[in-house]
């Protein structure tokens, strides 16, 4: 079996942390560069897996967690075995054999400047060559396909699993606990074979680490490395059974969980870092066995494994502040690697005020788009008015791109389902006009408009219900199950009632689009009579051809996000009747649903789907990006204030985000006060309701020559959207919106 | 009017309010700035009194080269007031921008006495007052000031230039280059000589 083995140094002295750390760094940029190669382009969070070794190579596409398409590479040397007639597998015990198969061709990975043994190289979900069985049909697919839905049928992971299970039990305790199940409910016999199945995967991948690492230290001449590949064999030897006894060993046993999750099905979450590891810290730190800088260089080599995400700080069940000494030395560890991280800051009355300023002087320092900013009040408030306390609200706890979930309890498929209202819109639009009893007008426009989002809504719970009954046939949560309450103990996936909460989020997507499109027929055809209805659907028709002064007269109406105006009324109606809509009842079956504002990264994609717009978009363009107001909004103004107001005038207010895309100049942060004033726009967002932030400092100069050549930057790293990556990995079209973004914001 | 829009005190007032909860979270206010508030003093005066009315805290930033008496009639609705000095010397500050400083220093001595917190700024231009006598000179005019919170030196700038293509005149200054960081670490040191608190932007 292949070990892949990264010795960047034939130095014979002593090494520091430091200077393993510069090494690491270098190999993580080579392999980024690889997968760029490779790849082509990556629109989707960098995550840290590496490239397979050439020979074992394949190159393959298919749909990835978020809903759309990915290219990726496989490992040629697995195969999964069918058990279905289409060929595909499916159900817990067939995914779980085959999981384990997948890992049992896994290669070991070591790289003997790192503390930690490990590395991934592929996608379980790639294997999957049919994500659906086909006699499974929800007769869905025509009304989801009209109002642009990605329905969530299929989708995978997104919740988020509770660590401190598996710190507790080891994976021994684990493989003992499911033993015990089993006996309990055997008539669920395939779903726990599934999940040993996970274990014994993991274990045996395991040994082989083991097993490299005693032989590639007798081979080491270097003093510090060898020394560091014999306590890596002990301590995986010591975890192949038992719990983290020390704080580098549970962030290895984070590096394996971290690494099956990401493999199996595309999580990346993770939870609240500096609660887990302050006890294992504080003991070790005055037992005299942990330096903070050894302790920075673990975490450097956790975060360099996987970009997974993380929240730091915020208010306990009882409201007291989270924050301590591992809080800080998480973001030290970011800031020294400078490497994509998706780590937020929870933002509340009671953060400690260091931590919310030294996050704030990292991103201005390092402009990696690090950290995120995540707003306790508008979480908190609105997710009890889904009926719950607030001790258990204070319990969601950041775990994914815009999204937060009860560690081990709450079902949620955030970040899965999406209806594009400029879709919904089109299709109003045109009903309207090709209505020949109705006179048009923007009344008219709008109640077609409301009709058919209250279909929408109603179709994609439907489509929720259908997911629900099937997915643990399909494709289960086996890796999440393992560390969650309720699955492992009754016998039933997260997807499958496992779970005591359930919280399904249906996010919508072009806000601004619509909202501004609304303002401009609104304004130019029915006040002002500067055209027709007629005339505007002709110009529609023919995308504005040979029509330009028409379209910027609908372009430059006053839009979504200048503030006072028609355009941010029809976003704030838009808003209310979208959340109306998701609450005024469950799914069919009963599932509570909450409403948020999120586009991920498929802006390009909803825009291929939808024909031109009254506010001057041209057709097929992308749509605006998550619940922002489109680039240019505002002239001569001050953007970052008014965006701030804009978007927390949009939450949709139960609990689920409307994130806030801010991308800052860096002469903001300038002079004695620069910080400060930074502080108080994150804190004024969120005072009005606001959910979240993600930021960018980014200097436009540079995102101009980046732009035209990346590879002259291959080191810049943006916030995409809730993810971040590097610049150069991204395709030409995402870049694009990213450039639009940052030129069109003024100081 | 070419460009930019008339407006009521009380819809320049809507637009402040948007902000409202940044000015809460920062501790911060309203600056009229421009241009200059004085040109435009009466509807000055009337803007800062609705902003004082409902609570803000109120700042202008101005050339103050004007009568003692319209200067005088915004100070009780102002909280601070931010001043340029760009020389001490008359016939070097009319050669530089075509004025005399003759009321713009009256001013000053007539703010030190006005119990306001009063910022002075230097903008410094290249070849006009950016040696450390200059500086030097401007400190030692301000030092005794009771009220000066800083004095603050302003690194010139080319970001006018666009304005002056845009409205297809020529720009004057371009031949000058923003003053290097030393240089202006250099004349902070001058300044500071003279026992003030000084800022550097």
């Amino acid at each position: 079996m292949l070990s892949v083995y990264y010795n960047m140094t034939k130095e014979i002295a002593e090494l520091t942390f430091n200077q393993r750390l510069e090494a690491l760094r270098e190999t993580k940029m080579q392999q980024t560069r690889e997968k760029q190669e490779v790849l082509l382009v990556m629109d989707q969070d960098d995550h840290g897996r590496i490239m397979p070794p050439p020979e074992l190579r394949e190159i393959t596409e298919y749909m990835g967690p978020s809903g759309e398409m990915v290219r990726d590479a496989k490992l040629n040397n697995f195969k999964p075995k069918s058990n279905h007639p289409s060929g595909g597998f499916f159900g817990p015990k067939a995914c779980g054999e085959n999981f384990n198969l997948f890992l049992k061709a896994h290669p070991v990975y070591i790289n003997s400047m790192s503390s930690l043994v490990g590395g991934y190289m592929a996608y379980f979900m790639g294997y999957r060559n049919l994500g659906w069985p086909p006699e499974l049909v929800s007769n869905l697919e025509e009304e989801q396909r009209k109002y642009g839905i990605y329905s969530g049928i299929g989708a995978t992971q997104h919740f988020c699993q509770d660590m401190t299970i598996g710190f507790k039990l080891g994976w021994g305790g684990l493989l003992k606990k499911i033993r015990h199940y089993k006996k309990v409910n055997p008539d669920k016999a395939d779903f726990y074979d599934g999940l040993e199945q996970v274990i014994l995967g993991v274990q045996e991948w395991m040994s082989r680490h083991i097993e490299a690492a005693h032989e590639m230290a007798k081979g080491e001449k270097n003093p510090t490395l060898r020394r560091n590949l014999e306590e890596m064999a002990e301590i995986n030897e010591w975890l192949l059974a038992k719990p983290p006894r020390t704080f580098r060993e549970v962030c290895q046993w984070i590096v394996w969980y971290q690494m099956i999750a990401r493999m199996y099905n595309g999580s990346g979450s993770m939870g609240q870092i500096d609660v887990w590891l302050e006890p294992y810290y504080e003991r070790e730190s005055a037992a005299g066995t942990l330096t903070d800088e050894e302790a920075i260089f673990h975490l450097a080599c956790l975060l360099l494994n996987d970009t997974q995400y993380f929240q730091l700080g915020g208010p306990d069940a009882e409201g007291k502040d989270t924050t301590n000494k591992v809080s800080f030395l998480v973001l030290e560890s970011v800031h020294r690697l400078k490497a994509p991280a998706n780590i937020g800051v929870r933002v509340f009355d009671g953060l400690d005020p260091e931590l919310l300023r030294k996050s704030v002087k990292i991103m201005f320092e390092d402009k990696t788009g690090f950290p995120k900013f995540l707003g306790d009040k508008g979480l908190v408030e609105g997710f009890v008015k889904n009926g719950y306390s607030v001790q258990l609200a204070r319990q969601r706890i950041y775990s994914g791109c815009h999204w937060f979930a009860i560690p081990g309890r709450e079902y949620t498929l955030n970040d899965c389902v999406k209806i594009n209202f400029a879709k919904v819109f089109e299709v109003a639009f045109w009903e309207m006009m090709n209505d020949p009893n109705v006179e048009p007008c923007v009344d008219e426009l709008w109640r077609r408009f409301e009709r058919h989002l209250n279909r929408a809504v109603e179709v994609t719970k439907e489509g929720l219900d259908f997911h629900m009954k099937h997915m643990h046939q399909v494709f289960p949560e086996l890796v999440l199950d393992l560390l969650s309450y309720g699955p492992i103990e009754k016998g039933l996936d997260a997807s499958n009632r496992g779970f005591e909460y359930y919280n399904l989020c249906i996010d919508g997507s072009g806000l601004a689009t619509v909202a501004d499109s609304f303002a401009a027929v609104e304004q130019r055809v029915e006040k002002e009579k500067r055209l027709t209805w007629l005339q505007l659907a002709e110009h529609i028709k023919n995308d504005y051809k040979d029509m330009e002064k028409v379209r910027l007269m609908l372009y430059n109406v006053p839009r979504y996000g200048r503030g006072g105006t028609r355009a941010d009324d029809w976003a704030v109606h838009i808003v209310q009747a979208f959340t109306r809509f998701a609450k005024e009842k469950p799914t069919p079956v009963g599932f509570n649903v909450i409403p948020g504002l999120f586009s991920w990264a498929s802006m390009i994609s909803m825009g291929q789907t939808i024909g031109t717009t009254p506010n001057g978009r041209h057709a097929y363009a992308p749509i605006s990006h998550g619940a922002n107001p489109d680039p240019c909004f505002l002239k001569g103004g001050s953007a970052p204030t008014a965006m701030a107001v804009a978007v927390a005038s949009v939450q949709c207010g139960y609990g689920n985000t409307a994130p806030l895309q801010l991308d800052m100049d860096p002469g903001l942060a300038r002079g004695e006060d620069g910080l400060a004033k930074v502080e108080a726009l994150i804190k004024g967002h969120f005072e009005m309701g606001g959910t979240m932030i993600n930021m960018n400092v980014i200097d436009k100069k540079q995102i101009l020559e980046a732009h035209k050549d990346p590879s002259k930057y291959p080191n810049l790293i943006v916030r995409v959207t809730g993810f971040s990556a590097y610049f150069a990995s991204l395709s030409k079209n995402l870049r694009q919106l990213v450039v639009d973004r940052i030129l069109s914001e003024e100081t | 009017m070419l460009v930019g829009r008339e407006m009521t005190v009380d819809e320049v007032i809507k637009e402040v309010l948007r902000d409202k909860v940044f000015y809460e979270t920062s501790g911060g206010g309203v600056t009229l700035s421009g241009g200059d508030p004085i040109v435009q003093h009466i509807f000055s005066r009337e803007l800062l009194k609705k902003c004082k009315a409902i609570g803000l805290h109120t700042a202008i930033e101005t050339s103050a080269n004007c009568q003692w008496r319209t200067l005088a009639s915004l100070l009780p609705v102002i909280d601070l007031v931010m001043m340029d000095i760009k020389h001490i010397n008359l016939e070097k500050h009319g050669n530089a921008t075509g004025v005399s400083n003759a009321k713009i220093l009256e001013n000053a001595v007539q703010l030190s006495k006005a119990n306001k917190p009063l910022i002075v700024r230097v903008p410094i231009i290249p070849g006009i007052n950016d040696s450390a006598g200059e500086v030097e000179a401007i400190a030692e005019f301000v030092q005794e000031f009771p009220n000066l919170q800083y004095l603050e030196l302003l690194p010139f700038h080319r970001l006018g230039e666009g304005k002056y293509f845009a409205l297809g005149l020529e720009y004057p200054a371009s031949h000058l280059v923003t003053p290097a960081k030393d240089k202006m670490k250099e004349l902070a040191r001058a300044a500071r000589k003279k026992g003030i608190n000084v800022h550097e932007n």
